[in-house]
């Protein structure tokens, strides 16, 4: 029978109650070189589930469990066809999630989102390099806002990621778990261009920092 | 529930609230391990490739229509 992966963790971890998944499945574990892995059967008739209720059940159970320890998530919908290919993916790559797992033990990740305001990104250029020009001042303003976000919650912060998406300005900051109201505290003094919109979500899994580079 | 100071908004990971949920889903689908280079859904035998998030919303129940029709017993000729 197809399962349904959630995420890992170390293998200590046993969470405090049972834990259903999407279409109410029961939430298993198996363990293989040393990590953890959760995971609930798919059933082999569809039960009408819409795919995003199946998303949010499936977040439902990663937040259950991160509320407890650190996770690596994996991405909905990954499934297999059963048990031991599992068990084969995870001891493939086990010393990497080990080494993680412990890396990112006590540590969140919480996210920035700034954007130009929808009426300073409304161009009224009569050109293309006008409108490029413009471009790249919204990009320099945006930048020049995540330096000064950056700089306001450094203390507090051990790791610092950002990349441009097409929403506006990504900003990904690590951080230890019991620091996250510090964190808001910290970016709620800010004052802010009024070209600018921000927006600060979290707690998340570590995932943008998986990767040590 | 989201709260905003100035510009800024705090948003947490509650789906009952709109913008989270936004998150949630892009959290949720874009973020995390995957097992293969090119996630591979396999479900009965039916294999879809994720390229983006639309298509896999609609993947998925397409491939679980499939996989409805697929098990229904064939009609018996007497």
């Amino acid at each position: 029978m197809p399962i349904l992966a959630y995420c890992m963790t170390e293998p200590a971890f046993s969470p405090h109650s049972p834990l259903t998944g999407v279409d109410g499945a029961a939430v298993e574990a198996i363990e293989a070189g040393g990590v953890r892995c959760f995971y609930s059967r798919v059933p082999e008739e569809s039960s009408g589930t819409r795919a995003q209720d199946g998303a949010l059940a499936f977040h439902r159970v990663l937040q259950e469990v991160f509320a407890q320890t650190a996770i690596l998530p994996f991405r909905f919908p990954t499934i297999v066809e059963a048990e031991p290919e599992l068990t084969a993916h995870i001891l493939e790559h086990a010393v990497e999630y080990r080494r993680t797992l412990v890396r990112l033990r006590d540590l969140v990740q919480m996210e920035i989102l700034i954007q130009a305001n929808p009426t300073s990104r409304k161009s009224e250029e009569s050109s293309g390099a006008q409108y490029l020009r413009k471009r790249l001042a919204q990009q320099k303003m945006l930048e020049t806002a995540a330096e000064g976000l950056r700089t306001r919650v450094a203390f507090l912060v051990q790791g610092w990621r950002q990349r441009e998406s097409k929403d506006g300005l990504r900003c990904f900051m690590l951080l230890g778990r019991g620091h996250v109201s510090q964190l808001r505290a910290a970016l709620s003094g800010v004052q802010l261009s009024p070209d600018l919109g921000v927006r600060v979500s979290g707690p998340w899994p570590a995932t943008e920092f998986v990767n040590e580079d | 529930m989201a709260a905003s100071s100035n510009q800024i908004v705090f948003t947490g990971t509650d789906p009952n609230d709109e913008t989270s949920l936004l998150d949630i889903l892009d959290h949720v689908l874009n973020a995390g391990v995957i097992l293969r280079g090119n996630l591979v859904i396999s479900l009965a035998g039916v294999d879809l490739i994720y390229v983006g998030l639309d298509v896999i919303l609609t993947s998925v129940e397409t491939a679980m229509q499939h996989m409805q029709k697929k098990i229904l017993p064939p009609a018996q000729k007497h």
